[in-house]
């Protein structure tokens, strides 16, 4: 054994415990950077964490344990007294300890990170804490405390719901190497002395991944699954969560949500949102109860009423924008002026609300100007950082004959409409907006949505993504609005008049799409689809309507898609916050889609062909059963059935015959008999009564006492000794 | 079998994960409950199908107290383990854990605190799975025992005892008595040969202090719950003793926990300090009391009475501490 391996033999066990470190902290750094980089702070959030990895590593040399937790406390107030001063009202936080308290509570039971205000300067000020306390620990040769530190910290980023079920297990599994092979470092212990670890480790994930994969399971199995996995539009729209992850393939559901009386048909607005995350839009504005009346849009408006009924259970309250009064249900109010039921509408409830629609006209928005005192332009023209430098050359490019921001949201939109319109599409691993103007052929509303505001946050143009339903089947003055009506579209901020609606999604693909699953829906006979009167007159088969007075069982047939599926299993008494999966909303109507795949978000196990994490699960696995292999012995064994059978010649007949020789003797022991302390080999071998045997015994002595020997007999002895080989061990 | 502190942590926290779940979703807290559950399966299959490990001491030789020795262990097992040792009051640490990996060699300091014979152990294994979660002990009980002699100080001012050193049982062979003739048993070379040759006979020579005896140590100490009298008693024996036997004197030793036949040189010692180690406070025969030249008495001070006149003990020891 050379110097080198005596020192990866010493050293091996510290070096793979600090890997392992490495990696867990990598996995909640991950959550923390992509936080940064979706809500501003890059710049400061790098050297801070580096800085507090360096000075945990050197001081963690010098100083003491009971050192740690003082000066992990000092990074705390330090990231404290960072965040506090950033965020209105501020001072009264530190004043109200139950305020923070309930925030964190909130942020314990899934209120994702990036619903934080200020997520980026929150994400710098929290990310240190625990990456110094555990390469503090590292560099103490603590490794359990350090993956105590590092697990706790992932742990609380999952339970916000911000770090999935892979970055989860390989955090998990990193720590267990910590722990473990920390163990054997401390006892001075050899890299092979942690074959134990290797096998549980190996265990983790082989168990893990096949529960998973248990066919029809839900993404997490060993837990009950209670919400957040919205699988349809429907559920998704009547989602709690207040974020939307774009999906992919989805489909349309056709049963009826709700009826609006209403002098006119608009777009029934549901949800805004205003942080886009790459993949999807979180909304992170507070929700408080409402009083009854708020202020309409600045500029010239119009009244509009209208009474909604829900058709089914109903989690969220759709109105034309913007929402002025309302009256017959207790709402709520978000704080981009958005409403929402204080209780579930149940079938058949109903409430009025009155809506002051702008009436700005083009030429009045083209003067509007760019003043946007009275909005948070930044928390309106943000994107990630990440996002791709080309997303704004071609926007730019393609907006150079605008001199106003109408005229900029007027071209992108006319410029989306152009792209083919789809349901059945993959989704894309980079950010949604640039491969959707690029890489994509076609799309639905959420990506055609998401794109324009992209486009026009990347040209300083105040955007944000909107939720709700397209104005639905007329019915005797009524709107019979579907699942499959629901829709994404764009809000543009103009100073003076407020926010005006833009729709980049081309409708006449939409609107035949949306027919095409009702017109299939009524042919199937389903109920539930129409209310009494919606049904066409014509329709294609008689049998199409089996129950025209589908209302009173509404939502019995649509399995899957009936709204309160979504409501009743993440607690229906929460307030409704938003859309929640945005693949829910298709273009028109794309209520009911059931997305064919989840595209990878914290979907689970269902591990795309050979990705690199499961690559590395793979190694892992791999790693495992070669330790099993070893520790049973199975790899000695092996080798010793291959030494037995194949015997390398060299050039020398001496070791040749040697060799063989020492090959005839095991097997002979095995086979029939060891041979006795104090018996000759010639003896031994007569008793054994092997003419090959005595014959390989007898070219030994000569070879190896008298030394007369040469290739002929080498041969002979190997050869016979092979012969021996295959009369004893045939397998 | 049993959770560790690091396993119930982990079981905390899974059962957390379950609870969180079921309660405010799921999230990716499979992740988390999942490897914890592979976690603690393996290791209680692992823990469970441990053998007992075979543990060989090696006891340390015996010294005096202050003294410092190693206590080695051999032990066959597998995987992660601790060892933990427990020592009685007499030796210090009092006790000592170390951690093992496999087929481990162990050993650590112990110093000797006290006199006494002390019964080691009783000595535990803690055998854990690769990852510290769950644990099973295996507990050996111990017959061997560290024994520590008394503490013994050099006697620097031996006039007390000059006049048994004089006249007690020293063979010396200068001071001739008389000749008489050869008896079946005496020593050939007590034989005088000039005046065999004379007369023909064999005739031995007496000498004069062949025929004292040996000087007879007593040692009593009144119990006091603490021992400390027993081990004054025990230290002024020790220290007497071996003064004696350092001038060649044949001694014998009388203390509450036996007594030693006269005898000299360093195998005597030997074995009076065996003995002084075990003895216990207590009194001694009268008979023994009767027969002592030297009686030591250990009531909180100790006291030597020489031939019937009291010296302290201290004044022996030119008024060096006298240990407790």
């Amino acid at each position: 054994m050379n110097v080198v391996d005596r020192d990866v033999g010493r050293f091996g066990p510290r070096l793979v415990a600090t890997f392992a470190i490495v990696v867990l902290t990598a996995t909640y750094l991950s959550v923390l950077y992509e936080t940064v980089d979706i809500a501003g702070g890059l710049d400061l959030f790098v050297p801070v964490v580096a800085g507090a990895f360096l000075g945990g590593l050197v001081l963690g040399r010098f100083l003491p344990d009971s050192l740690a937790l003082p000066l992990a406390l000092v990074i705390a107030v330090g990231g404290a007294l960072l965040y506090v001063p950033s965020i209105p009202n501020g001072e009264l936080l530190l004043s109200r300890l139950d305020l923070v308290v309930e925030d964190i509570l909130a942020l314990l039971t899934g209120l994702s990170i990036l619903k934080i205000i200020n997520a980026g300067v929150w994400a710098t000020a929290f990310a240190p804490v625990p990456v110094f306390l555990s390469w503090f620990f590292v560099g103490r040769r603590r490794y359990s405390l350090a993956a105590l530190v590092g697990v706790a910290a992932l742990v609380f980023l999952i339970l916000t719901s911000d770090a999935g079920v892979i970055l989860g297990l390989f955090g998990v599994l990193a720590a267990a190497t910590a722990v473990g092979v920390g163990d054997v470092d401390l006892r001075g212990g050899r890299l092979a002395d942690a074959d134990g670890v290797a096998m549980v480790v190996a265990a983790m994930v082989v168990l893990t991944v096949s529960v998973s994969l248990v066919p029809g399971g839900a993404s997490q199995p060993l837990l009950r699954d209670t919400g957040g996995n919205a699988d349809t539009i429907e559920a998704s729209l009547t989602g709690t969560s207040g974020e939307i992850s774009i999906q992919g393939s989805i489909s349309l559901s056709p049963d009826v949500r709700f009826r609006v009386d209403a002098d006119e048909g608009q777009y029934w607005k549901v949800a805004s949102y205003d942080r886009y995350t790459g993949d999807g839009w979180v909304r992170t504005a507070p929700v408080r109860s409402f009083d009854g009346t708020q202020s309409g849009p600045d500029g010239p408006t119009r009244e509009l009423e209208q009474t909604v009924t829900a058709e089914t259970d109903l989690s969220v309250m759709p109105a034309a924008w913007k929402a002025t009064r309302v009256s017959g249900e207790d709402a709520d109010v978000t704080g981009f002026g958005g409403i929402q039921p204080a209780e579930p509408l149940g079938p058949d409830e109903r409430y009025d609300v009155v809506s002051e629609l702008s009436t700005a006209t083009p030429d009045q928005l083209r003067a509007a100007g760019d003043d946007y005192e009275d909005v948070d332009v930044e928390k309106y023209t943000r994107l990630p950082e990440s996002t791709p430098q080309q997303l704004t050359e071609y926007t730019t490019v393609l907006t150079s004959n605008a001199n106003n921001s109408y005229d900029t949201a007027r071209i992108v939109e006319t410029h989306l409409e152009q792209k083919p319109y789809s349901l059945d599409v993959d989704r894309p691993s980079g950010d949604v907006a640039y491969s959707f103007l690029t890489e994509m052929e076609a799309g639905y509303c959420t990506y055609y949505a998401t794109t324009m505001v992209s486009m026009l946050r990347s040209q300083g143009i105040p955007a944000r993504f909107v939720t709700g339903y397209t104005p639905g089947q007329e019915v005797d003055g009524e709107y019979v609005v579907r699942g499959l009506n629901a829709h994404a579209w764009v809000e543009v901020y103009f100073p003076g008049y407020g926010w005006q609606t833009f729709d980049p999604t081309p409708s006449g693909p939409r609107q035949a799409t949306e027919q095409d699953s009702l017109d299939t829906a009524r042919s199937e006979g389903e109920s539930g689809v129409d209310v009494p009167g919606s049904t066409p007159t014509p329709t294609p088969e008689p049998t199409a309507t089996p129950e025209p007075t589908a209302a009173p069982t509404p939502g019995e047939n649509g399995t899957a898609s009936t709204p309160s599926d979504g409501a009743n299993g993440s607690g229906g008494e929460t307030p409704p916050g938003g859309v929640g999966d945005i693949g829910g909303l298709d273009p028109a109507g794309g209520d009911g889609s059931v997305p064919t795949t989840t595209g990878g978000g914290d979907g689970g196990f269902a591990l795309p062909s050979p990705s690199r994490e499961e690559t590395a699960l793979g190694t892992i696995v791999f790693l495992g059963v070669a330790a099993a292999a070893r520790r049973s012995g199975a790899t000695s064994r092996a080798y010793r059935a291959v030494w037995l059978r194949r015997q390398p010649r060299t050039d020398d007949p001496v070791h040749d015959i040697e060799r063989a020789h020492e090959r005839m003797e095991y097997l002979l022991a095995r086979e029939r008999r060891p041979r006795r302390t104090g018996e000759t080999p010639r003896r031994y071998l007569r008793s054994l009564g092997d003419r090959d045997a005595m014959r390989v015994g007898d070219i030994y002595e000569r070879a190896v006492y008298a030394g007369r020997t040469d290739e002929a007999a080498a041969d002979e002895a190997v050869d016979r000794v092979d012969a021996l080989v295959k009369k004893y061990r045939r397998f | 079998m049993r959770l560790t502190r690091r396993g119930t942590l982990v079981a905390l926290a899974t059962l957390g994960a379950f609870v969180a779940g079921a309660t405010f979703g799921a999230r990716a807290l499979n992740a988390v409950a999942a490897p914890s559950l592979v976690a603690f399966a393996y290791a209680v299959v692992v823990v469970w199908r441990t053998d007992q490990p075979r543990v060989e001491r090696l006891i340390p030789p015996a010294g005096h107290p202050g003294e410092t020795r190693r206590m080695q262990f051999n032990v066959a097992t597998s995987g992660t383990a601790e060892l933990t040792d427990r020592l009685p009051a007499g030796l210090r640490p009092r006790s000592h854990t170390t951690p093992l990996l496999g087929d481990d060699h162990v050993e650590y300091d112990v110093e000797y605190a006290r006199r006494g014979a002390h019964a080691v152990g009783p000595l535990t294994i803690r055998i854990t799975d690769p990852l510290g979660l769950v644990a099973r002990r295996f507990r050996y009980e111990n017959d061997k025992e560290v024994l520590v002699y008394p503490a013994v100080t050099a006697i620097t001012d031996g006039g007390a005892l000059a006049g048994l050193v004089d006249q007690s049982g020293m063979p010396d062979r200068q001071a001739f008595d008389r000749l008489r003739e050869y008896a079946p048993g005496d020593p050939l070379r007590d034989v005088n040969w000039k005046t065999t040759a004379k007369y023909g006979n064999l005739v031995v020579t007496e000498y004069a202090a062949e025929d004292q005896g040996a000087v007879t140590v007593v040692g009593e100490a009144t119990p006091d719950g603490t021992g400390d009298n027993a081990d004054a008693m025990a230290d002024a024996v020790a220290s007497i003793v071996t003064y004696l036997l350092d001038v060649g004197i044949e001694v014998e030793v009388a203390v509450p926990g036996g007594e030693l036949p006269a005898g000299v040189g360093d195998r005597q010692r030997q074995a009076a300090l065996d003995l002084l180690a075990r003895t216990p406070p207590g009194q001694v025969g009268t008979d023994a009391i009767a027969n002592a030249d030297v009686h030591v008495v250990a009531e909180g001070e100790t006291t030597v009475e020489v031939r019937g006149a009291d010296v302290r003990y201290a004044d022996l020891v030119g008024g060096r501490g006298v240990t407790a």
